[in-house]
């Protein structure tokens, strides 16, 4: 998984909850290199794991609802470090459209070793749009997250339904139904 | 920072922000690298492009086929070589313009025909002939094929063209010297045939008359000999010119090779009018013409053959002709002749007895006879001369007379030659192993065989197998042979001399002979011509002659021998002149092997108390 997910995460607890809160689950967590995350650098995704579950003992709160959450704040960091990817879109179904054909592709020729997830788009109608989320790590709750981002960057009324699907081979599947108005 | 965080926290919030700078720097820094190395890569690749594309573009610049490449009808691309077949000053001529336009509305649909679907279909098949229009409307004639291509990202044709103009101008130079002569400019034996064959197969259709005139210079090698091949070439060129003047322009005048011509009038007007215009040729050729500041008479010797009347084969009519202007030669030329069936009679005759000659030698028709010559003072026969006879199956005894010339012409005297040379070794050798008294044996030597510097290895070696003594040989050469070239002719007769023969000098009086030259001939006898032997008792310019040729003979310390001696008179007349031997028929005519042996034997001779008598 890339760094920037690492430290995005730990940005968002730091500030959400405290350095000390945020010092408390990596010791929890117990990682490898003890928390030193790089943006460029590229960890195991376990690690995210471990660190959501220590930050759910400590909050109370689910590792879902925190996932979702982070998702949320991810996008929103998103959209101001890498505008670019904004330009010419212009509602949140456009971009989500482009992410697996347009953005996940950018990815790849920065980081050709990049392990990311395929989200295959339909549009049954124009105000309609499937997304079907499939990656082997799991973390439906990170998409439902950052599509909920996107709907609150575009400010549109976009209602979600989100249903997990039977593991196809070794990947993770979830659909997630998007009706505008 | 927050006051209730404590210092431990924060101690292990920094550690761990200075791990994970630490981390990003030295990814980056590996990052960095392998952009590095990437951006070497490129540039590599990037070299190795503009070279490759470099390579490719010089291929395209300097091949000298025109490639033109048009997209929407309109050209977008041209090499060097299509500025110049289109004759563009520069390439904005070209580009842009209405590809179709470059070739004439005749030649569109066969362009379009040829352009294939790719350059491997294009390549498979015959490349067309075609013409293009250069941008100043001219027409060249090319070779042309075209093919489907990408280019620049649109579906383009790709036309390469070769210019043909050089090599048909080639081909048609090459024509021009495979059917002319280029001294002259005049059409050669081989378009003279050529038209000559189509002459014949129209006056076939149409009933019409054609005549063939061979023209031969007489003594053309005399111009070149004396005033070079330059001035040689100049006659020539001015006889092609003249020639040209006597025949009208549907006529054909043709060289054949040297000083040999031939015209082909073709439906002369009349059955006279061939020999007109031959004699018109021997008028113009009369007129003095200047070479080499001098004026010089040219004659030619003309033959002709005309269609229908002498055969419908082109050779056979050049061939006839060929023979009547011979005939003129022999007539003393400077004259035409007409072919006539009675010289192509003469010359099958010839023909057949040069073929008989071959066959003789094969199957040893050939026979020596002799002649005994009789020394004047003792009355014995002292030599014999060898003489050449041809027992024919076929046409009996054939007289040397009708053969030997023939023998000379077909250059077969000179096989025939080696055989007599053989031929009297072989019967000295016979004679002396069964105990005939021997007397030398002259035998003719023609000057083809003189003409051979090694005759003198010949004659020692055909000598030496039969266990010879070279005084039994004698050698009769013709005054003639030995002045082609004086000079090797003395060196020759020197070498032969060595051996240890004896010469002479055959029919002395009838050749033009050099006295200077004869005081060096290591000869040993004079043989005065039997012409002059027979006039001698009745024409007294012979008796002169004989009396000079006599003293001149003896001044030079040779000795005198007459042939043909057939009268007791003449016989006589030169014991009183003081000739030293003579030969023919009042003593013998020419006889066998058998009847000589037996004269060998019998020691017959003159007798001499009545040569005494006469001489006192």
């Amino acid at each position: 998984m890339k760094g920037v997910v690492f430290t995005e995460f730990m940005e968002m607890v730091e500030s959400r909850m405290g350095l000390d809160v945020l010092d408390r689950i990596i010791t929890e967590a117990a990682l490898p290199n003890d928390g030193a995350y790089t943006s460029i650098g590229t960890y195991d995704h376990a690690e995210l794991v471990r660190l959501v579950t220590a930050l759910s003992n400590a909050t109370g709160l689910s590792t879902q609802q925190l996932i979702f959450i982070f998702g949320e704040q991810l996008f929103q960091r998103f959209s101001v470090g890498y505008s670019a990817l904004f330009n010419n879109v212009r509602n949140a179904f456009d971009f989500l459209s482009r992410i697996d054909g347009v953005i996940h592709v950018e990815v790849r020729k920065l980081y050709p070793d990049a392990e990311l997830p395929k989200l295959e788009c339909e549009r049954p109608s124009t105000n309609e749009l499937t997304i079907l989320y499939s990656s082997p790590r799991g973390f439906g709750d990170l998409a439902a997250g950052l599509i909920a981002g996107c709907i609150k960057h575009f400010d549109e009324p976009i209602s979600v339904t989100r249903t997990d699907l039977e593991k196809l081979d070794t990947c993770h599947r979830v659909r997630f139904d998007l009706v505008r108005g | 920072m927050t006051a209730d965080v404590p210092d431990t926290v924060i101690s292990r919030s920094l550690m761990r922000e200075r791990t994970a700078r630490k981390e990003a720097e030295t990814l980056l820094e590996q990052k960095s690298r392998e952009l590095y190395d990437i951006n070497l890569n490129l540039r590599s690749l990037n070299a190795h492009l503009e070279e490759s594309e470099g390579r490719y573009r010089t291929l395209v610049e300097m091949i000298p086929d025109a490639i033109w490449i048009h997209s929407a009808g309109r050209v977008v691309f041209a090499n060097p070589a299509a500025y110049t077949l289109f004759g563009a000053n520069t390439p904005e001529h070209l580009l842009g313009t209405d590809a179709l336009s470059l070739v004439p509305a005749s030649s569109r649909h066969q362009m379009l025909e040829g352009t294939y679907s790719d350059i491997a279909a294009a390549q498979c098949q015959p490349r067309c002939s075609l013409q293009v229009e250069r941008l100043d409307g001219r027409l060249v004639e090319v070779e042309f094929f075209g093919c489907a291509i990408r280019f620049d990202n649109a579906d383009s044709i790709m036309n390469v063209a070769r210019d043909l103009t050089e090599r048909r101008a080639h081909e048609k130079a090459m024509e021009y010297q495979a059917t002319h002569d280029l001294l002259t400019g005049l059409p050669n034996r081989a378009l003279f045939l050529d038209r000559l064959t189509h002459t014949i197969r129209r006056a076939e259709r149409h009933g019409s008359r054609l005549a063939v005139i061979f023209v031969d210079l007489d003594k053309f090698k005399a111009v070149n000999d004396t005033l070079g091949h330059s001035f040689g070439d100049e006659l020539l060129r001015i006889v092609a010119a003249e020639l040209k003047l006597c025949v009208r322009e549907s006529d054909t005048v043709a060289r054949l090779g040297g000083d040999e011509f031939v015209l082909l009038l073709d439906d002369p007007v009349g059955p006279t009018m061939p020999g007109a215009i031959a004699e018109r040729i021997g008028a113009r050729l009369g007129v003095p013409v200047m070479l080499a500041g001098q004026e010089h008479i040219v004659t030619g010797s003309i033959g002709i053959s005309t269609y229908p009347e002498d055969g419908g084969d082109a050779e056979v009519l050049l061939r006839q002709a060929d023979i009547a202007m011979y005939r003129a030669k022999e007539s003393g030329r400077n004259g035409f002749q007409f072919f006539t069936e009675e010289m192509q009679r003469r010359i099958d005759a010839r023909v057949a007895l040069e073929q008989g000659l071959y066959r003789a030698l094969q199957r040893n028709e050939f026979v020596l006879h002799y002649q005994p010559q009789v020394d004047l003072a003792s009355g014995r026969v002292i030599g014999m001369e060898a003489l050449l006879r041809w027992q024919s199956p076929e046409l009996g005894l054939v007289p040397p007379m009708q053969f030997i010339p023939v023998a000379e012409e077909s250059n077969l005297i000179v096989t025939i030659g080696q055989w007599v040379l053989e031929q009297a070794c072989a019967t000295l050798r016979r004679w002396q192993n069964s105990g005939v008294p021997l007397v030398p044996m002259a035998i003719n030597v023609a000057a083809s065989q003189f003409a051979n510097q090694d005759l003198d290895k010949l004659v020692r070696s055909t000598l030496e197998r039969h266990a010879v003594a070279p005084r039994w040989l004698s050698l009769e050469l013709t005054e003639g042979l030995s002045m082609e070239d004086p000079e090797s002719s003395i060196a020759l007769m020197n070498r032969l001399k060595a051996i240890g023969i004896t010469l002479s000098i055959d029919d002395f009086g009838t050749g033009y002979s050099n006295l200077s030259y004869l005081k060096r001939f290591p000869v040993d006898k004079l043989k005065i011509d039997q012409s002059f032997t027979r006039g001698l008792t009745f024409v007294p310019e012979d008796g002169a002659i004989i009396t000079a040729v006599i003293r001149l003979a003896h001044s030079l310390g040779l000795r005198a021998v007459a042939e043909g001696v057939e009268t007791i008179e003449q016989l006589r007349m030169l014991t009183a002149e003081g000739c030293d031997e003579i030969q023919g028929y009042y003593f013998s005519r020419p006889v066998p092997e058998e009847e000589m042996i037996a004269m060998l034997q019998s020691g017959i001779g003159l007798d001499p108390a009545m040569l005494g008598n006469q001489s006192a």
